[in-house]
């Protein structure tokens, strides 16, 4: 009985110090120490996810060769396809060119980012900047132009980025294929999937039509890519349909991304 | 208690860079099934205080979630029938829970019930690789009879 009293004292003791803590760090006092002690474990935490990645592209091959034995067949025919759309689309692009020199051009998006080095992933891409680099919640994170997720949380030296495969993830995009545009909201699924919903019957999608972002939430430019189509699912007696998107690139190859300032 | 603590720090930052769910989590609730120790309660505060220091988290909340963690755990393994080792795994699966539902309600995490069944999975070579290490490597007390 006196060990029980003993251990629930311990128990109560903990909490409470843990809760001064968590009040201390909300408040921000502890940002300094913070800081100096990732100085020290932001290089661990990069050089075991460097080193895993170099471990894992090494066996790699073990897994992908069948793979990419059937890859190698489909690219050849889709290069085959390529080159013909290649030699319309040259003509097309040579008669557009023409066009536009007679007309002003829009000057190109331009975005103020932030470069930040990816120290770790697991459910969420871990960032090595924090409040060091002013980064806040809420903003895009873009690689090549392309959706990486949006910063969820940020410490001194280091920030959360959720992913739109995330569940906790919704985004309105739209997608575009030869066959048109449809407008839905991606939300994240657990893995590499997200799910394309809400989208009309009337609207056209098709599998290979990539993902926009439609720049509904403030934080986001339109036109950001996302995904791309893999699975349409129709069913008639409902009333809009929905489609699988999966991501243009693996997440976990990524060394460096970049967090975009304002919109 | 240095050898699980080196241990636990290397799990932390493996987990922290690679692992998208808790591994620290199950280890410290086989741990405590295994040893009813006040060792468990320091682990829990300190392993909490790095996960959540690793993973940009605010500080000290995942020390509270462990420190309940530890608590549930301690009050079932007092019943008689915890007694056995496969009674850890529905303790996981009960203690995994009371856990996901800490996250969502403090962190705003949602619940991802993927990843139960892996950790579950986990329990059964961590019990014994605890059970054994614990049982061969860690000295106790001697106990002495008075006649």
């Amino acid at each position: 009985m006196k060990t029980l009293l003993l251990d629930f004292r311990l128990f109560i003791t903990l909490v409470l110090i843990s809760s001064s803590v968590l009040v201390l760090d909300k408040v921000g006092w502890l940002n300094f120490p913070k800081i100096v002690v990732q100085t020290v474990t932001t290089p661990i935490q990069y050089g075991i996810y460097e080193s895993t990645k170099v471990v894992g592209r090494q066996f790699s091959f073990l897994t992908e060769a069948r793979f990419a034995a059937q890859q190698n067949v489909a690219l050849k025919e889709q290069l085959a396809g390529l080159v013909l759309d290649k030699a319309r689309i040259q003509r097309e692009l040579n008669e557009l060119t023409a066009l536009s020199n007679q007309e002003s051009t829009l000057l190109p998006r331009a975005y103020s980012l932030i470069p930040t080095r990816v120290i770790g992933v697991g459910r969420y891409l871990i960032l090595d900047h924090g409040t060091d680099k002013n980064l806040q919640p809420g903003q895009a994170v873009l690689y090549k132009d392309q959706y990486v997720g949006v910063v969820r949380v940020v410490s001194g030296n280091t920030s959360q980025v959720l992913l739109p495969s995330d569940p906790d993830s919704k985004l309105s995009v739209f997608s575009q294929g030869e066959a048109g545009r449809s407008q839905g909201i991606l939300i994240g699924q657990f893995g590499s999937e997200m799910l394309m919903d809400k989208i009309l019957h009337q609207e056209p999608i098709n599998i290979g039509d990539l993902v926009y972002s439609e720049g509904l939430e403030g934080e986001l430019p339109r036109g950001l890519i996302i995904g791309k189509v893999s699975q349409v699912f129709t069913r008639e007696n409902e009333v809009f349909k929905q489609a699988k998107v999966e991501g243009v690139f693996d997440t976990k190859n990524l060394d460096v991304v970049f967090v975009m300032e304002g919109v | 208690m240095i050898v699980p603590i080196v241990l636990l720090l290397l799990l932390t930052f493996i987990q922290s860079a690679l692992l998208p769910f808790d591994l620290i989590l199950i280890v410290i609730i086989v741990r405590s099934f295994l040893m009813n120790s006040r060792s468990n309660y320091y682990l829990a505060f300190l392993m909490g205080l790095l996960v959540a220091f690793l993973s940009g988290q605010p500080l000290g909340i995942m020390s509270i979630v462990y420190l309940l963690v530890v608590k549930v755990v301690h009050s079932i393994r007092l019943a008689a029938f915890a007694s056995h080792w496969s009674v850890s795994i529905p303790v996981t699966f009960i203690t995994v829970m009371i856990y996901y539902l800490l996250s969502k309600f403090l962190l705003g995490i949602s619940l991802n019930l993927w990843y139960v069944p892996v950790q579950m999975i986990m329990v059964v070579p961590l019990y014994l690789i605890i059970g054994f290490w614990e049982e061969r490597f860690i000295g106790r007390s001697v106990i002495k009879l008075k006649i």
